[in-house]
């Protein structure tokens, strides 16, 4: 007899075993309903449900990351429209800020506003350095960036004329950040006078 | 005699109940049945929250579009309120970081005695020098102690003393470092 033939002898009877004995035994057959249920449960959730319930919950996720996107963007075009009633309501003001922190260096209205204050403080300049300052920005040059334009100034009078002059550049419009002062005597040709030396740093800011 | 009690099911029993088809088949039939109409529940009621949930995405996407589509009007607009911002703060620091020359002049010579002179004044990044002439020796307290009243030159202490050969008067140097006090006049 071929090995296949008695294997499938062996396995029939196997079989009618377990037939006889499923026939005979009450708790073996609702076992193995209750088997089967399982498998039909699980079947369907893997196939069925999961997929639907994936599907739901994906779409619920979307619709609320949507939900908080749209918020977020109603809160921005509202913020927006309060900025722009502010700026109008405002705009008298703007200018003299554009005045204060122009977008460009704008040496030259600067040089002959210190200038005109040493004119009308009787004041003489001694000297009047500006670094060097790029009028065009570079490319390199970051974009909304406050730079300053650096300012030697030194000036020759007494002190009554030197303190109106300190007191109008604090004063003038565009600020003047004063990092080092000097104040000292000067006696040129038997004239003794006070000498001030100032270093500053007028911000602008690019757009 | 004790009566027998026997129990009897007159309903005949059929062959193809009990049998493995007919037990499968019941089963197909009970449970199996139920389950499959809860699982197309499920899914008849996830087909329709499907639309539903679609619709509200529909509808969602072109209200987004809107804000987007306004959002991008408004970009100049932000861009210029951005750097009016930015003005704004660069204007305060300033404010904020720039020393007040007038009124610390004002303090050194308000409290400067009668026969004391100021040589030289010099002020860097909050750091104080004051090089002055005195007379005695008790103008030198009487100037540190006007300028120690005062809360923005309350640290001032002396570096240098030392008298002039020419005119025998003392040559003094007083020095305050950096403080709040001084960046806030």
């Amino acid at each position: 007899m071929a090995n296949w033939e008695s294997n499938i002898q062996s396995y029939k009877k196997y079989m009618f075993y377990a037939s006889s004995y499923y026939r005979k035994h009450e708790d073996v057959r609702m076992f193995a309903e209750l088997l089967l249920t399982l498998g039909a449960i699980s079947v369907f959730g893997l196939f069925a449900i999961r997929p639907t319930l994936t599907t739901l919950a994906g779409l619920y996720t979307s619709l609320n990351s949507k939900k908080q996107a749209l918020a977020l963007m109603q809160e921005k075009i509202n913020n927006l429209q309060t900025a722009q009633t502010l700026i109008e309501q405002e705009s008298e003001s703007l200018v003299l800020l554009e005045q204060a922190i122009p977008v460009r260096p704008e040496p030259d209205i600067f040089v002959r506003q210190i200038e005109g204050l040493a004119q009308k403080n009787s004041l003489s300049i001694n000297n009047l350095t500006l670094d060097t300052v790029s009028l065009i920005p570079t490319i390199n040059q970051e974009i909304m960036q406050s730079e300053t334009l650096k300012l030697d100034l030194s000036l020759t009078g007494n002190y009554d004329q030197l303190q109106s002059f300190v007191q109008d550049l604090e004063n003038i419009r565009r600020p003047f950040a004063i990092s080092h002062s000097q104040l000292s005597f000067s006696d040129t040709n038997g004239n003794s006078s006070l000498l001030l030396s100032l270093t500053g740093q007028p911000p602008y800011l690019r757009k | 005699m004790a009566a027998q009690h026997n129990d009897f099911n007159l309903i005949p029993t059929s062959q193809f109940e009990s049998s493995l088809a007919g037990r499968l088949l019941r089963w197909l039939l009970t449970s199996f049945r139920f389950l499959v109409i809860f699982v197309e529940i499920i899914v008849i009621t996830g087909f329709v929250a499907r639309f539903w949930l679609d619709m509200q995405h529909s509808q969602l996407d072109d209200e987004i579009t809107q804000a987007q589509e306004l959002l991008t009007a408004y970009l100049p607009f932000e861009k210029d309120f951005r750097h009016t911002q930015k003005q704004l703060e660069t204007l305060k620091n300033t404010n904020d970081q720039a020393n007040k020359l007038s009124q610390l002049l004002t303090i050194i010579t308000q409290s400067l005695p009668n026969d004391a002179t100021l040589i030289s004044f010099n002020q860097s990044t909050g750091v104080i020098e004051i090089t002055a002439t005195a007379i005695e020796e008790k103008s030198i307290s009487q100037f540190l102690v006007n300028l120690r009243s005062r809360p923005e030159t309350a640290q001032v202490t002396t570096t240098r003393v030392a008298t002039d050969s020419k005119t025998k008067a003392l040559e003094f140097t007083l020095k305050q470092m950096a403080t709040s006090a001084i960046s806030k006049i």
